[in-house]
């Protein structure tokens, strides 16, 4: 497990966000971008992750990848990768952090993520299959297009494959819980509803004839 | 223990075993069902916004198994959940004074959580064998979330010990505070092992499966461990156990230095929950008979 913290604070460059994939199998054929977090470590970023991301059984896989682990390419017709967390604050206009420079040199496998389809989220497309450093890869994937079986979206994200931290303890994703001890036996809100509104229009009946009465009786005063 | 025979249902327990097992599932709900409460205080101002939502997910978990055990014991003595979670005086309730002090700064949250945690796990885990089959039931129910919790607690226990110290100048402050969240709230702490009222009865009619003796030796064997590495207060010493003991077999037996405080399973509180009493049940005592 990499170090996550170089005493990042909120402030600083976003060192302490966490990007997270998640896959349900039954209808993912590959994890996606589900969202991001802040965590101080990344042993919290996974109590987090499990948090926004499977606590309701949603997810049988999640991935949790540090922002500073990530780099994206805009525009797959230009060999150029920025750091995500340079793009993301670029964007939001602040102060660029200053990029992770050790994994650009490191030849590693890069796991590549790129949007199928518009307006559908990130998803991990495949590894590639040579360890190389990130300057190579970009090439790779742009401009050299040296795998003509893979697809190659114009937007992609890549990270060093072993920075992936994977969740799929089905312990903590899908514990065999029994939950309907929290149903409400006995509460049934469409009886709850019809019953409120039964005594709303009863109660505006009364105000009507009360004022009705009101009026009378003024009109009594008045003749 | 097989000669002890299991009970299926309430209207199966014994009479002069109701209001002892009533009494323990009270002492049980209470003790969720407030610190339930403190947890949720943190929703909106926890550390982070990530936290945030953890702690009011367990707040959530903890106010839930509260409603379990509660409604267990009204289908003893013939009540709601909602009348005995909400209709009681302060000295019914049966909860240990642990879990009644304010949720104080984020490192007493953190240091009663984890004592709270992993004496729960200890004392759900004897309960999986309670002759009182509907109580080993919602323990099997419930111990799965609970885990997420401990897990939880010990990640912060171990970042805020300083455990993880990430840069070239470790901050002492965590550390302190931590340590001086610890000794104020051991005393209270041991009182979670205060025994349960009735509490030979419960041991005979196996609905306890081992005293809170037993167990309070457990749990403190559980986390000695951690409390050494860490570095923090931990107010025993190991001694012989006394001859006229029946666990001749175990080698010592962790004794307090400090004096513990009891109190809370025979309904003495402190005044934190006084004033989460008037709060909690302020609503409910508007119109004891409201329909909702």
């Amino acid at each position: 497990m990499q170090q996550a913290s170089k005493g990042a604070t909120l402030q600083d460059a976003g060192d302490d966000v966490f990007e997270v994939f998640q896959q349900d199998l039954k209808r993912d054929n590959a994890p996606h971008h589900g969202g991001n977090l802040r965590a101080p470590d990344t042993e919290l970023a996974v109590h987090y992750a499990r948090e926004f991301y499977g606590r309701r059984q949603e997810s049988d896989r999640l991935w949790i990848i540090a922002r500073t682990q990530l780099w994206e390419i805009q525009d797959t017709a230009y060999p150029v990768a920025h750091p995500l967390s340079e793009a993301c604050y670029q964007q939001a206009r602040y102060q660029q952090p200053q990029p992770d420079q050790t994994a650009h040199e490191q030849a590693v496998i890069f796991a590549v993520f790129g949007q199928q389809v518009a307006g559908k989220p990130m998803e991990w497309l495949y590894d590639l299959p040579a360890p190389l450093n990130l300057a190579e890869a970009t090439q790779q994937l742009t401009t050299g297009r040296v795998l003509s079986d893979v697809p190659y979206p114009a937007r992609l994200w890549l990270c060093p494959r072993e920075s992936i931290i994977e969740l799929n303890n089905t312990d903590l994703l899908h514990p065999p819980l029994d939950r309907s001890y929290r149903r409400l036996d006995g509460y049934n809100i469409r009886d709850k509803l019809r019953t409120a509104r039964q005594r709303s229009s009863s109660e505006h009946n009364q105000t009507t004839e009360g004022v009705e009465f009101t009026t009378e009786q003024q009109r009594g005063q008045s003749s | 223990m097989n000669e002890i025979a299991t009970i299926a249902t309430p209207q199966a327990i014994p009479p002069t075993l109701r209001q002892p097992l009533a009494r323990l599932l009270l002492s049980l709900a209470d003790d969720e069902f407030i610190l339930g409460y403190w947890d949720s205080e943190w929703t909106g101002v926890a550390p982070i916004l990530e936290e945030d939502v953890a702690c009011s997910s367990i707040a959530q978990d903890e106010i839930g198994h509260a409603r379990l055990f509660y409604e267990e014991t009204a289908a003893i003595i013939g009540t709601t959940a909602d009348q005995l979670a909400y209709g009681r005086q302060p000295a019914e309730y049966r909860q240990a004074q642990l879990v009644e002090r304010n949720r104080g700064n984020w490192a007493f949250t953190i240091a009663r959580q984890y004592l709270y945690d992993t004496a729960d796990n200890v004392r759900l885990k004897a309960f999986k064998d309670s002759a009182y089959l509907p109580l080993a039931q919602d323990v099997s129910k419930i111990q799965r979330e609970e885990v997420y919790h401990l897990m939880h607690t010990a990640t912060w226990l171990d970042r805020l010990a300083n455990t993880h110290a990430t840069n070239n100048t470790p901050d002492n402050t965590a550390h302190a505070l931590l340590t001086a969240a610890l000794e104020s709230l051991w005393p209270d702490a041991i009182g979670l092992f205060e025994p349960f009222e009735d509490e030979e009865l419960l041991l005979e009619a196996g609905i306890l499966s081992r005293s809170s003796k037993q167990l309070e030796q457990e749990w403190l064997e559980s986390i000695e461990a951690t409390f050494g590495r860490a570095r923090l207060p931990f107010p025993f010493i190991e001694v012989a156990p006394a001859s006229d003991t029946i666990q001749q077999a175990i080698p010592y037996v962790y004794q307090p230095t400090i004096q513990p405080r009891y109190g809370g399973r025979q309904g003495q509180h402190v005044q934190d929950f006084m004033e989460l009493w008037e709060q909690m049940t302020m609503v409910y005592r508007l119109d004891p008979q409201a329909q909702w």
